[in-house]
C-alpha cells in the first residue's frame, strides 16, 4: 500500500533558488512554460494537498480537488499580475474547489456533512498519519468547515488572518475569531476525550 | 509541546499521494499544453512543397479570388453604407455614447440594427423601408441584482433595489404606514393604529410607492387596450366559431387588471398568453395569419404616476399625473430627485419605413394626459447598442413642474441600479462592456464610464490585483442583501425528503466571495412552512441600524393560519441570535405577513389588509387591525 504513496523531498537548494526565480518562473508560466508552471508547483503542492484533505471527505477527493485547481491556475496564470501572490492565487483557486465539493456532500445530505472519521490506525497509516496524530486528525475533521478552512491555512501555510482573510474573503477580525474558537473547541474535545 | 506545533505535524505527516508528485502533475500539464497546441498548429494551413509552375497557378488563381472578394466587398459596401459587418468574436468598438441629432438619425439606426440582428440570425430582412416584421418575441425579466452578481465576475453593481430610498407598497415615514390593498391606498396612525385616508387609485396593476417627505408617489402599470390571443388559435379564421373560446377580443376595461396580491405585484410578461395591442384611432387589428402570429405585437405598457402631497395625513391631495412607456424596472430618490427607469420593448406596432410615426420607434411620455415625444438630443445611442429596446429615465422634482427624461437605446435587456448610478451591460462570449451613468437631477443621467471585463476566467485579477468574485457558496441563497459593507445576508430553505419547506436558514456571506461566514437554522419542527421572504426581498426585513433581522413564516393548522414573526439579532462574533418568535393566527392565508416596519421596540408586521403591532422586547401582540 505504501508504494502508492511517495513523499517527495526537494533540497533546500533547490527552493532557495525557486525563491530567487520566482518571479521569473511565473512569467514563464504565464506564457505557456509547463515546466516552469511545474516548477512553481513543485513549491506549493504539499500545502494544498494538506489543504484539501482537511477540508475534505477523503484522500481521493482532496486528489481531485488539487488536481483541478492546477489545471485551472495553469490555464488561468495568464490572468495573474501579481508574481508573488502565485502561492495565494492557486490556494484561492483551490478553496473554490473545496466549497465546490463541500456544496456537493451537502446537496446530497442537504445538511453539513462531517468528514469520514479516522478511527483506526490502519486507517491513519493509509494518510500517513502516526497514533498520536489520528486523535487530533479525528477531531479537527469535526470542527465546521469554516472553522477547518481557516485553521488549516492558518497551520499549514502559516498565512496570517489578514492574508487567510484575503483568500476565504471574510474580514480579519472573523477570520482570528474562527480559528481562536476552532482551537478552543479543538482543545475542549481532546480534553473531553482524553 | 504546543497545541499548535501538534497540529503542524500532524499535517507534516500526510502524505502526498503519488498522482500529485510533481513529476506527474508536470507530465500532465505538459499533456494538456500539447494538446491545445496541435488544436492550434490544426487551424493554420501547413504550406505545401509545389512546383513553380502550380506555384504560378496558385498565384494567378489567389489573385483571382482576391479581385472576386473585393468586387463583392464593394458591392456589399455600397448597398448599404452604414452598415458593418459585427465583429462576434470581439467586443464591438465602444466610445463615449452620444446624444442622437434627429428622429431620422434614430429611424435609421434602429433600421441598422434590426437588419444587423437578422443576418447575425441567418434571416433575411430587406433594409430600411420595406421592414414587414418585427423582433422576435422575447420575454424580458426585470433585472434580477443581488444573486446574479453573486454568481458572476464583474465590478458592477451588485446591491439590491431595496437597500434604497425605492419603492416597495408599503412606505412608513416613522409616524403613518402607508399601503396599497387592492385600488385603494390606506395611511395608518403608527401609534393610533388608525387609518387616517383611504385614497382610491383606480384599475391599474400597483408596482410601487415612494415616499419622500411629503410627497408620495403611486406607481402602476397600465397596459393600452388589449385583447388576449391564443397563439395556436391564431392559425384559424377569426370568425370561426370555433375558435371564439380562445380568441376573444376584450376590451380595456373589462380586461382582469385588478391585482390579486398587492404586497408582491404579480410578475410581469408571464409569456403563456401573449396580450396585443390593439390600434387606437379606428385601426384595424393586425393580420392573424400563422406568419404573423410568430412575430406579431407585444403589449404597450406604460408606467403611470400619481403623485400625492401627503402633509396632511388626513387629506392627501392628488398633485399631478405622470405616465411613461415601459415596463417598470426601478426608482431611486436621490438629491430631493425622483427617477423613474422603465424598460421599453418590444414597442413597434407597424413597420419602419418612410413616413413612420413617431410612436412607432421613439419613446413618449404623458404629463396630466398631454403626450410628449424624448426630444432627440435626450435619447443616448451607446456605440454597443445592439437592440431596438429603451431604457426610459425620468426625474421628477416635486417642486418643479418640469419633468426631464431621457432615453437609452439598445440596452433594455441588463439594467442594474446601485444607489447612484445606472449600469448597461452588453456581454459577449469573452468579456461585459458595462456603461455607466450618474443620476443627475440636472441632466437626468450624466455619462460616467464604459468599463471592459474579461469574464475568460473567473479567476481573475482586476486592475488592482484583486480577485474577481468567483464561484461562491452564497449561490444557495435565495437571494442575498447588503447587510453592511462586507457582508450579504441570504435566506434559504430546509426541505424535507419529499421537498418540502420543513425550516429556514439566514446564512451572513462575504460580499468579496460569497463565502458563508455565519448561519442559523430556524422555523424547524412545526411541518410544512411558508415564508414570503423565499420569494421576495422585501419581506425579509432588515434593520442594519441596530442588526436586527425579521423573517416571517406561517403555517395552517385548524385553527387557520399561524403566522410567526422570527426576530433575530446579529453580530460577527456570536452569529445569529434568535430574539423572538412572534405569533398571531389568521383565519385568512392570504393575509400573511410580507413586510415589517420598525419603530422603537415596536414591530409592525404587513400583510394583504392587516397590520399587525407587536413589541420587539416580550414579543407580545399590541394591535391588529384589518382593513
Amino acid at each position: 500500500m505504501s508504494s502508492y504513496f511517495c513523499c517527495v523531498k526537494r533540497s533546500e537548494v533547490i527552493l532557495r533558488k525557486m525563491n530567487t526565480d520566482f518571479a521569473l518562473a511565473v512569467r514563464k508560466a504565464r506564457n505557456g512554460d509547463a515546466d516552469a508552471f511545474a516548477e512553481l508547483y513543485s513549491l506549493v503542492y504539499k500545502d494544498l494537498y494538506r489543504i484539501a484533505f482537511s477540508n475534505l471527505k477523503n484522500q481521493h477527493d482532496a486528489s481531485d480537488a488539487v488536481s483541478d485547481a492546477v489545471m485551472e491556475a495553469y490555464s488561468s496564470i495568464k490572468n495573474l499580475r501579481d508574481e508573488k501572490a502565485f502561492k495565494a492565487w492557486i490556494i484561492k483557486i483551490l478553496t473554490v474547489k473545496i466549497k465546490n465539493k463541500q456544496k456537493d456532500y451537502i446537496k446530497k445530505n442537504n445538511y453539513q456533512v462531517e468528514l469520514d472519521s479516522i478511527d483506526n490506525v490502519e486507517q491513519g497509516k493509509q494518510n500517513g498519519i502516526n497514533y498520536n496524530g489520528i486523535e487530533l486528525m479525528e477531531e479537527f475533521r469535526k470542527l465546521n468547515e469554516d472553522e477547518r478552512l481557516v485553521l488549516s491555512l492558518s497551520v499549514v501555510s502559516g498565512y496570517k488572518s489578514e492574508e487567510i482573510a484575503q483568500i476565504v474573503g471574510m474580514s480579519a477580525n472573523t477570520v482570528r475569531s474562527k480559528a481562536a474558537r476552532a482551537k478552543i473547541k479543538l482543545r475542549n474535545m481532546l480534553t473531553e476525550k482524553s | 509541546m504546543r497545541f499548535e506545533d501538534s497540529l503542524n505535524e500532524m499535517f507534516d505527516e500526510l502524505e502526498i499521494p503519488v498522482e500529485l508528485a510533481p513529476s506527474n502533475i508536470a507530465l500532465m500539464i505538459k499533456a494538456k499544453s500539447e494538446q491545445s497546441h496541435r488544436k492550434s498548429e490544426h487551424k493554420n494551413n501547413k504550406p505545401i512543397p509545389v512546383t513553380s509552375a502550380l506555384r504560378r497557378t496558385i498565384t494567378i488563381r489567389t489573385a483571382g479570388a482576391a479581385a472576386a472578394c473585393l468586387v463583392l466587398a464593394v458591392g456589399l459596401l455600397s448597398y448599404n453604407k452604414t452598415y458593418e459587418m459585427p465583429d462576434i468574436e470581439r467586443p464591438r468598438v465602444y466610445d463615449v455614447p452620444a446624444s442622437a441629432d434627429s428622429y431620422e438619425q434614430i429611424e435609421s439606426i434602429i433600421s441598422n440594427i434590426i437588419v444587423e440582428s437578422s443576418i447575425t440570425s441567418g434571416e433575411t430582412v430587406e433594409p430600411k423601408g420595406s421592414i414587414t416584421t418585427h423582433p422576435p418575441v422575447t420575454v424580458t425579466e426585470p433585472p434580477e441584482t443581488a444573486k446574479t452578481a453573486a454568481t458572476q465576475p464583474g465590478t458592477t453593481s451588485t446591491l439590491d433595489e431595496s437597500l434604497f430610498s425605492g419603492a416597495d407598497l408599503v412606505q412608513s415615514d416613522g409616524n403613518s404606514i402607508y399601503c396599497v390593498f387592492g385600488d385603494t391606498l390606506h395611511i395608518v396612525d403608527m401609534d393610533t393604529m388608525e387609518i387616517t385616508a383611504v385614497v382610491e387609485h383606480g384599475l391599474n396593476l400597483p408596482v410601487a410607492l415612494i415616499l419622500h417627505g411629503d410627497t408620495l408617489i403611486l406607481v402602476s402599470e397600465k397596459d393600452e387596450e388589449t385583447f388576449t390571443f391564443n397563439k395556436s388559435a391564431a392559425h384559424g379564421n377569426v370568425d370561426n366559431a370555433d375558435n371564439s373560446a380562445t380568441e376573444e377580443f376584450v376590451p380595456a376595461d373589462e380586461s382582469d387588471t385588478q391585482p390579486s396580491d398587492i404586497i408582491d405585484p404579480a410578475p410581469q410578461n408571464s409569456g403563456e398568453v401573449l396580450q396585443q395591442s390593439v390600434f387606437t384611432d379606428g385601426a384595424a387589428p393586425p393580420d392573424k395569419t400563422a406568419e404573423n402570429s410568430e412575430k406579431s405585437f407585444q403589449p404597450k405598457t406604460n408606467v403611470v404616476l400619481e403623485i400625492f402631497d401627503v402633509k396632511d395625513k388626513a387629506s392627501p391631495k392628488h398633485v399631478t399625473s405622470y405616465e411613461q412607456n415601459g415596463r417598470y424596472l426601478a426608482s431611486r430618490v436621490k438629491d430631493g430627485a425622483i427617477y423613474i427607469v422603465t424598460s421599453y420593448t418590444d414597442y413597434r406596432v407597424s413597420p419602419l419605413g418612410e413616413g413612420s410615426e413617431l410612436e412607432n420607434f421613439v419613446p413618449a411620455y404623458f404629463v396630466n394626459g398631454e403626450r410628449f415625444f424624448v426630444e432627440p438630443s435626450n435619447i443616448i445611442i451607446p456605440s454597443s447598442a445592439s437592440s431596438t429596446d429603451y431604457t426610459v429615465i425620468s426625474a421628477i422634482q416635486p417642486d418643479v413642474p418640469d419633468i426631464s427624461v431621457k432615453a437609452v437605446l439598445g440596452t433594455g435587456r441588463d439594467v442594474r441600479l446601485d444607489e447612484d448610478n445606472i449600469y448597461f451591460t452588453d456581454s459577449g462570449v469573452n468579456y461585459k462592456l458595462v456603461t455607466s451613468f450618474t443620476l443627475d437631477s440636472a441632466e437626468v443621467i450624466a455619462y460616467g464610464e464604459t468599463e471592459f471585463i474579461d469574464t475568460e476566467s473567473e479567476y481573475a485579477q482586476n486592475q488592482d490585483n484583486e480577485w474577481l468574485r468567483s464561484q461562491s457558496s452564497a449561490a444557495s441563497a435565495e437571494y442575498l442583501l447588503e447587510f453592511t459593507e462586507t457582508e450579504e445576508i441570504g435566506i434559504s430553505s430546509v426541505y424535507d425528503n419529499s421537498g418540502n419547506t420543513v425550516g429556514l436558514k439566514l446564512g451572513m456571506y462575504s460580499v468579496d466571495n460569497g463565502i458563508l461566514i455565519n448561519s442559523i437554522d430556524f422555523a424547524e419542527n412545526q411541518g410544512v412552512i411558508v415564508s414570503k421572504a423565499l420569494f421576495s426581498k422585501r419581506a425579509l426585513f432588515l434593520n442594519r441600524e441596530n442588526s436586527i433581522i425579521g423573517v416571517p413564516v406561517y403555517y395552517n393548522n385548524q385553527f387557520g393560519t399561524v403566522n410567526q414573526y422570527y426576530v433575530f439579532s446579529y453580530n460577527d462574533f456570536s452569529g445569529f441570535e434568535l430574539k423572538g418568535v412572534i405569533e398571531y393566527t389568521d383565519l385568512d392565508e392570504s393575509a400573511a405577513f410580507a413586510r415589517a416596519v420598525l419603530k422603537g421596540e415596536v414591530i409592525y408586521m404587513i400583510g394583504n389588509g392587516r397590520i399587525v403591532s407587536a413589541r420587539i422586547d416580550d414579543m407580545k401582540v399590541i394591535h391588529a387591525i384589518t382593513y
